[in-house]
């Protein structure tokens, strides 16, 4: 069931390959189509696996390089499952959105479909090899997107600088999982023969306190952990709306759900050292970030600042190390995700109907596009954590989470993240939608004219009802979600008495063998 | 009696050296033709080292095929490209640096493995092996395959010459 | 003795003779036929070597030839970057003055590669070397209406004489005090002979000519220029065989005959691969002719691959091993591209790749495949490379500061080349300006060469078990002892009672 999910979206890029460049029509269809059947298969993964059980559910496993130790593996449990469904319904709207592409239209669907495909796999892939293998799949194809689609005068920088930061936040995490592979001794990077593996023989202290950096600043990297955020807001400004979607809103999570899949559970000394690091980072995110936000006239800056302002509640939700705060996280990587595609969809029309997304050049849009602007007020009602939307619930969770522990972070956190963020959306509301209209913009279309306003505005319909659904009942993604937290803050907070007695002689391990 | 090989030894090694020096560098004249010259005296120099050995079918060799038949090709060669240019041409100052520094930590390397090294004390055991006979024995026995293989080289060196040096450009 | 271990490598020579003969009837108006002829033979060879890989392990001549797992995994690469070369120069017969010639000296080449393959001795180890070598001098200064390409070859010629030099005289001293030359004798008295400072000079010395081979740090200075200046098939040929024969003498010098000593001196490795990593990724950074481009990416990939010898384990040879399987794929991959543009345009200069996705989408892939893998993103072969480089350091870590810092310049060199190696995909896909966006056609042969580089790229980075396990077969085999005492008789019975 599992495996079909993952291979559909590759399966859908095969095809892709093989028809003809100039049935663009078809090319679009079988797209449409694919991304479609994968939000189905993806509903029913949803709804097959049993809410409130620990464990890994509908596994699946093979032999794949079995002399070096890596098998295919792929399985759901609280923490991804959300994730599997987030990146079908944002590949599904990021196909809908896309249906203006005209150029080079089927190198375009096959980069998009290998995104999805690569995303999809990061999350279902329990074998941490096949997890980083599908995330890096992804980046390619990022990067032509951007390139050939992308837009604005600093595109080619912005670029650059996303892939290499990628790449190097990669790299690390790549580094840190050979080191951990190689001081298991476990001889496999499967994450559930490692958990037991080193439940039952830890990593000395001193080995976990030098791992964990490397996992938190690669995979931090990848989410734009504060001071390594720089790529993010120019890049989704500058890719075309698909690619943020799908960027923003899938991609940019695998690093959050690696850190709490891995890092987490498998080193807790390292948690100890570093969390507190973690936390004073996290504030640079929600703080500084906010400000940047609050400093942006341009739309797709703001929004870019301010989904990295909300990677800071993740980072706060991890700091805190307890069941509420990292449920939080998980339910803030859902409803993020749904949130910034909508928001990078949103963004990529009122470019596309007024030709800019500066705020100062923008205004009174409601009139003129109704459909889209209501879309738009809900996109940043919910950004500002109102309740209602499924964003309230995953925030709440990490600011209570992380109150017994670190409760001067989050004194600074509610009150800058919160405060700023209203201030910024509300604004941002203001300038683009109220007032007089702009010269020029009356005749800007809204999603679509007649029958075609209906399909035309799917996609943020897919993307507007799960956020409204999971803010109105989030226990359906609780319930399925703590499970598989409770062990994971189990592992975490795990005592290191039995490590620190048995590494003591640490120097032992650096004479030759 | 050892005393005087050992004598012959240093004075052939050395002339070696000063013959291979002045052939590269020679600081009187720098006319291809007289580096040619003294690339010959530094081989009749090895030939001798060879003779040292016992080793008296290569040093004929030596002096046959090296000093012979190669120099008179070098000589056809030099004279007949104009390389009066060439003498002209001097040694910036920084190139000769580099070139001293890295002949310097070479040498250095070289010269500390020999001081280093243990005195040998097996060698009168291989001695006619440079006599014809048994040359011939080990090259047709235990070094056969590399050396049928060499004919293939040649080819190859052969082809090549004619390929690179043909006169018309089809 | 056993001849029958020689099949391939007899077979290609007299494979690349009987081309040098038929270009004597075949008239001057189908020269195609040769290359037609030679990649055809080249392809039953291939099938036949995969076919015999398995039961023929064994020595000859008095165990200086030696067929074993290392040697059979070598030449299946090796075969099919010959085999590739060839099909690609096909396209060209009728602008190479000489196409018999240049066919038939790829074959002497590969045959040189064969033997390199199976040398156990240092003096076989050492002809194979220079028919390589030798043969490469004349491809590389193939072109000689052009200048570039005579100077690249002369540049090649000096330098790799002095390389040879070293060799030789490194020889001189491993026989001197070993009093032997075979890989195997030597390993059995390698533990006292390891103390001895003129052997260790002979094995530093002949690691310098090989170092020359692999364009290691302080011997790579001549890659940049002779990848530039010599025709595009002949750089694609020098960048893949040439240097896999470099690295499987490497492995086998290193893993045979002085594994202690690799052992010992592991971290020599690690700093020469780090600082080869360096230089190669930072000089590549502002180029723009893309074939000097690649001559420094392929001194940044020694460096990986002096890594996985850094290692100095099982993990870490068959790491170098696999590495390399994938590499010769992925740089044969990025050459079609390149051979296809520089034929067509004239130029090797960044700007002519421009468009080249709307100008021919077949290159485009390849190029695209090519250089993704050589930066080392999955699912291309050159990740699962650089991945299995970076575990069989990574177990080293706690041994020696030097480790982690090779790491460190490891991700370095990674987040480097991807920067450069996307400066030309971006010339690909969006370029600034295009002024010519003709399409470049693209001959059948090309296409099924394409096909099979880019598809031994994807396959060996997809599904690396067997590439894997081939390379740790090989590795693992080089600990065996191959005794020439007993020359071919045991597995000439084993044989006849198989029969």
């Amino acid at each position: 069931m599992l495996t079909t999910l993952l291979l559909l979206p590759f399966a859908g890029a095969l095809a892709v390959l093989l028809i003809p460049a100039n049935y663009r029509v078809i090319l679009r269809l079988v797209a449409l189509i694919t991304t479609g059947i994968t939000v189905l298969q993806a509903l029913s993964v949803f709804f097959a696996m049993q809410p409130e059980v620990a464990g890994f559910q509908l596994v699946e496993q093979a032999a794949w390089i079995p002399s070096a130790g890596f098998n295919y593996h792929v399985g759901v449990d609280g923490l991804n499952i959300g994730l599997t469904l987030l990146t079908s319904l944002v590949a599904f709207a990021a196909v809908c959105v896309s249906w203006d592409i005209e150029k080079q239209t089927k190198l375009y669907y096959f980069c998009l479909l290998l995104i999805t495909g690569g995303a999809m796999g990061a999350f279902l892939s329990l074998d941490l090899f096949f997890l980083y293998f599908f995330n890096e799949i992804a980046l390619v194809p990022t990067f032509l997107m951007m390139g050939i689609w992308g837009r604005g005068e600093r595109k080619f920088h912005a670029t650059y600088q996303m892939a290499l930061y990628l790449t190097l936040g990669a790299m690390l995490a790549l580094v840190g999982l050979a080191s951990l592979y190689a001081a298991s001794g476990a001889n496999t990077l499967d994450i559930v023969t490692l958990n037991a593996w080193l439940a039952q023989h830890p990593l000395s202290s001193s080995s976990q306190r030098l791992l964990f950096p490397l996992f938190l600043f690669g995979f931090g990297t990848l989410v734009g952990l504060w001071p390594f955020h720089s790529w993010a807001a120019p890049g989704y400004a500058a890719a075309p709306p698909a690619t943020a979607m799908l960027h923003a809103g899938v991609l940019k999570k695998v690093g959050l759900y690696a850190l709490i899949r891995v890092a987490l559970p498998l080193m807790p000394d390292g948690v100890r050292t570093w969390m507190p690091v973690l936390a004073v980072l996290c504030l640079g995110n929600i703080l500084y970030c906010g400000w940047l936000a609050l400093r942006q006239r341009d739309l797709a800056l703001l929004l870019g600042n301010s989904s990295l302002a909300h990677m800071g509640f993740c980072f706060l939700g991890l700091a805190s190390v307890s069941v509420t705060g990292i449920t939080g996280v998980v339910v803030i990587l859902v409803a993020h995700g749904l949130l910034a595609a909508l928001n990078y969809a949103l963004v990529g029309h009122v470019v596309r109907a007024t030709g800019t997304s500066d705020m100062d050049k923008l205004g009174g849009l409601l009139r003129p596009m109704p459909v889209v602007g209501f879309c738009v007020v809900l996109a940043f009602m919910a950004g500002c954590g109102m309740p209602g939307f499924a964003n309230f619930p995953g925030e709440l969770g990490v600011l209570f989470g992380a109150w017994d522990r670190l409760p001067l972070v989050v004194i600074f956190a509610a009150w800058g993240g919160l405060l700023i963020g209203g201030v910024y959306m509300l604004r941002a509301i203001r300038s683009l939608l109220h007032g007089p209209v702009r010269a020029g913009l009356e005749g800007a279309s809204d999603a679509g004219v007649g029958i075609a306003l209906y399909w035309r505005s799917l996609p943020y319909a897919v993307l507007l009802v799960p956020l409204v659904f999971f803010g109105i009942s989030p226990d359906t993604l609780v319930r399925r979600i703590e499970p598989a937290v409770i062990p994971i803050v189990k592992a975490a907070a795990a005592p290191s008495s039995p490590t620190l007695d048995t590494k003591s002689p640490s120097l032992t391990s650096l004479s030759p063998r | 009696m050892p005393e005087f090989t050992d004598l012959l030894f240093y004075g052939f090694a050395g002339l070696a050296l000063f013959f291979g020096f002045l052939c590269v560098a020679n600081p009187l004249s720098r006319s291809p033709v007289t580096s040619a010259m003294f690339l010959v005296l530094t081989i009749v120099s090895l030939a001798g080292l060879f003779i040292l050995l016992h080793a008296f079918f290569l040093a004929a060799i030596q002096v046959l095929v090296y000093a012979g038949a190669v120099m008179v090709l070098f000589l056809f060669v030099i004279m007949l490209l104009d390389l009066k240019e060439e003498e002209r041409r001097r040694f910036r100052r920084f190139t000769v640096g580099v070139g001293v520094v890295a002949v310097g930590v070479i040498a250095g390397l070289l010269l500390q493995t020999v001081l280093k090294a243990v005195p040998y004390s097996q060698t009168s055991t291989v001695l006619a092996v440079g006599a014809t006979r048994p040359l011939g024995i080990i090259l047709f026995t235990q070094y056969l395959l590399p050396f049928e293989l060499l004919s293939l080289l040649l080819l190859v060196a052969m082809v090549g010459v004619i390929l690179l040096t043909k006169k018309e450009l089809k | 003795m056993n001849y029958s271990l020689l099949t391939v490598e007899i077979l290609t020579a007299l494979l690349g003779l009987g081309v040098l003969l038929l270009d004597l009837w075949i008239p001057a108006t189908s020269r195609k036929l040769l290359g037609i002829i030679a990649a055809t033979g080249l392809g039953v060879l291939l099938v036949y070597a995969i076919g015999s890989a398995a039961p023929g392990d064994g020595t000859a001549f008095g165990g200086m030839f030696v067929v074993d797992a290392l040697s059979g995994y070598a030449k299946g690469f090796f075969l099919v970057a010959g085999l590739i070369v060839l099909l690609l120069s096909i396209d060209s017969a009728d602008t190479i003055h000489g196409y018999a010639e240049y066919c038939a000296l790829i074959l002497f080449a590969l045959t040189g590669m064969l033997f390199a393959a199976s040398a156990n001795d240092f003096v076989l180890m050492f002809v194979a070397l220079e028919l390589i070598t030798v043969t490469f001098y004349i491809l590389v200064s193939f072109q000689r209406n052009r200048l570039s390409s005579l100077e690249a070859g002369v540049k090649y010629l000096i330098l790799g004489a002095l390389a040879s030099g070293f060799m030789v005289f490194g020889i001189a001293l491993i026989f001197g005090s070993a009093n032997t030359t075979n890989f195997y004798e030597i390993s059995t008295a390698q533990t006292a002979l390891i103390k001895s400072p003129v052997f260790l000079t002979g094995i530093l010395l002949t690691l310098v000519g090989l170092g020359f081979k692999i364009a290691a740090f302080p011997f790579q200075i001549w890659a940049p220029d002779v990848y530039q200046g010599a025709p595009a098939l002949t750089t694609s040929f020098l960048a893949t065989g040439s240097k896999a024969a470099g690295f499987v003498l490497l492995a086998r010098v290193a893993f045979e005959a002085v594994p202690e000593l690799t052992a010992a001196r592991g971290h020599l490795f690690l700093g020469i691969g780090s600082i080869t990593i360096l230089y190669g990724s930072l000089c590549a950074i502002p180029q723009r002719s893309v074939k000097r481009l690649m001559g420094y990416s392929s001194i940044a990939n020694a460096g990986y691959l002096l890594l996985g010898f850094g290692a100095a384990s099982l993990a870490g040879g068959s790491a170098v091993l696999a590495y390399l399987g994938g590499y010769i794929f992925t740089v044969l991959a990025a050459f079609i591209g390149i051979q296809v543009v520089v034929s067509h345009q004239e130029s090797d200069d960044i700007s002519a790749f421009a468009g080249l996705a709307r100008r021919s989408p077949w290159m485009a892939a390849s190029l695209t495949v090519g250089l993704v893998s050589l930066a080392g993103i999955p699912p291309l072969a050159g990740f699962f490379g650089k991945l299995m480089i970076l575990k069989a350091v990574a177990v080293q870590v706690g041994t020696s500061p030097m480790v982690i810092l090779s790491l460190l310049v490891a991700v370095l060199g990674v987040v480097v080349g991807l920067y450069y190696y996307l400066g030309v995909l971006r010339s690909v896909y969006w370029p600034r300006s295009v002024s010519d966006l003709s399409p470049i056609p693209v001959s059948g042969t090309t296409k099924l060469a394409l096909i099979f580089a880019v598809l031994g790229t994807v396959l060996i980075g997809v599904l690396p078990e067997t590439t894997y396990q081939g390379a740790r077969q090989a590795v693992a085999g080089l600990a065996t002892p191959k005794s020439p005492a007993t020359p071919a008789s045991p597995p000439s019975a084993t044989t006849q009672a198989a029969k």
